[in-house]
């Protein structure tokens, strides 16, 4: 009866999981968007008025795993994009679009003061 | 350029100067925006020297003001002289005719010398017996003042104060930042070693390579909102003019300028906030009466936390 239980539980984990994963993304701004709208879920603690770079330096420092070397030389690209006109870069995107997906599924990192970023 | 602009001049200046990266990049933001800056702090944290450093590094004309209380328009701006041999008044031009001002402890000239500063700051030029003569360009005041003094000085009135695109407030170096400082100034503390790092026909150039940086749209909307923010801040009786926000733009186009872009992104506006607005932003008395407000530049800092920035 017991083991079950347990088994029952370990399926829904599972489905929620599946539920959140990975979205495809045609391009960096719309992965970005993911990102806007996963960080409103996941970790709403951080500031309003963080810029990208801001909310990059917050998650890495909580602990979010990331190759945050790779994902400030997107953002560069996406800030060409967004504010300098040059096209919209695809690279990085899946990168992007990953963070977003860890942060929503809630298995990654702690927010400040125990808060832990992590989807209700 | 850009970049590297900025190593070469921080790299003289760390020859006399340690420590102050912060302030050197400020202060070439603002030449590059082609305003004035007011240094501010207490004796002692080589705002002079900085300023003198800087000045050497750009390579231009450079000349220095000790105000003092009873000091005349006329010995800032220059004067008519009689010519004997021709019988007539020649104009004597005063240490403004310069690129680079320092005007030193400028809170102890009397308002009729700081009023005779405003029009050469603001329209780069000086009137003298109802003549008009033009300022060389590049034109730059980097004033200083001990915000510790009360005797004997006039602080300066808010509209002067709009006129600064930046304040930069120099406070004590670090334990380790000030040892190095002993050390290395244990001989002359000589900007005569400093050297020009940046000819005329680059500077030219450089300038106008600054106004090329793009400044979208959405950056602008988010200018306005911490203008609007700031205007609605219940702890200020005085937010921030259009004419601030100007300023704010030049500076946010230099800094990406400096960083080797040719875009302003929401950090360059962040980066330059506090030294642009801190100076021009006034308290309200009431908040200060009860504790809830004492430092403006906090104020901009708690604005930019709420304020969000295009992502």
């Amino acid at each position: 009866m017991g083991d079950a239980a347990v088994l029952a539980a370990a399926v829904a984990g599972v489905l929620a999981l599946r539920g959140v994963r990975a979205r495809k993304v045609e391009n960096l701004a719309e992965a970005f968007g993911t990102l806007e709208r996963s960080i409103a879920v996941g970790a709403p603690w951080l500031p309003q008025g963080s810029t990208w770079g801001e909310t990059f330096e917050r998650l890495k420092g909580e602990g979010v795993e990331a190759d945050w070397s790779k994902m400030r030389e997107t953002l560069k690209a996406y800030e060409a994009f967004r504010f300098g006109g040059r096209p919209d870069p695809v690279e990085g995107k899946e990168e992007v679009a990953g963070l977003a997906t860890r942060i929503q599924r809630g298995v990654v990192g702690h927010g400040p003061k125990g808060k832990s970023i992590r989807a209700d | 350029m850009d970049m590297d602009l900025r190593e070469r001049v921080s790299e003289q200046i760390s020859n006399v100067v340690i420590g102050r990266e912060k302030e050197v990049k400020l202060l070439l933001v603002s030449f590059l925006a082609g305003g004035h800056v007011l240094l501010e702090g207490v004796p002692g944290v080589s705002k002079t020297v900085l300023a003198k450093s800087f000045a050497r590094c750009m390579g231009i004309d450079f000349k220095r003001i000790q105000f003092t209380p009873d000091m005349l328009p006329m010995d800032m701006v220059g004067g008519f002289v009689f010519n004997m041999k021709d019988r007539v008044f020649d104009f004597r031009k005063g240490p403004v005719f310069t690129n680079i001002l320092l005007a030193d402890e400028i809170n102890r000239a009397p308002p009729k010398v700081q009023s005779a500063l405003l029009e050469a700051m603001q329209e780069f030029q000086v009137t003298v017996e109802g003549q008009t003569e033009t300022l060389p360009r590049p034109f730059m005041v980097i004033a200083t003042q001990n915000p510790q003094e009360f005797h004997g000085v006039y602080p300066l009135p808010e509209n002067q104060l709009d006129r600064f695109l930046m304040r930069i407030e120099m406070s004590y170096p670090d334990l380790a930042t000030e040892s190095a400082l002993i050390k290395r100034n244990l001989g002359d503390m000589d900007t005569g070693q400093i050297k020009a790092v940046v000819s005329a026909a680059e500077l030219v150039k450089v300038l106008e390579d600054v106004q090329k940086v793009k400044v979208s749209d959405e950056i602008i909307g988010y200018l306005a909102t911490i203008a609007k923010e700031s205007r609605a801040e219940a702890r200020l009786s005085l937010g921030a003019s259009p004419r601030a926000m100007v300023h704010m733009t030049h500076c946010a186009r230099a800094l990406a300028f400096l960083e080797g872009r040719d875009y302003v992104t929401p950090e360059d506006v962040k980066q330059v906030a506090v030294e642009v607005l801190g100076h021009r932003l006034k308290l309200d008395q009431s908040a200060v009466l009860v504790g809830k407000a004492s430092d403006p530049g906090q104020i901009v800092r708690e604005i930019l936390t709420r304020v969000k920035p295009p992502r």
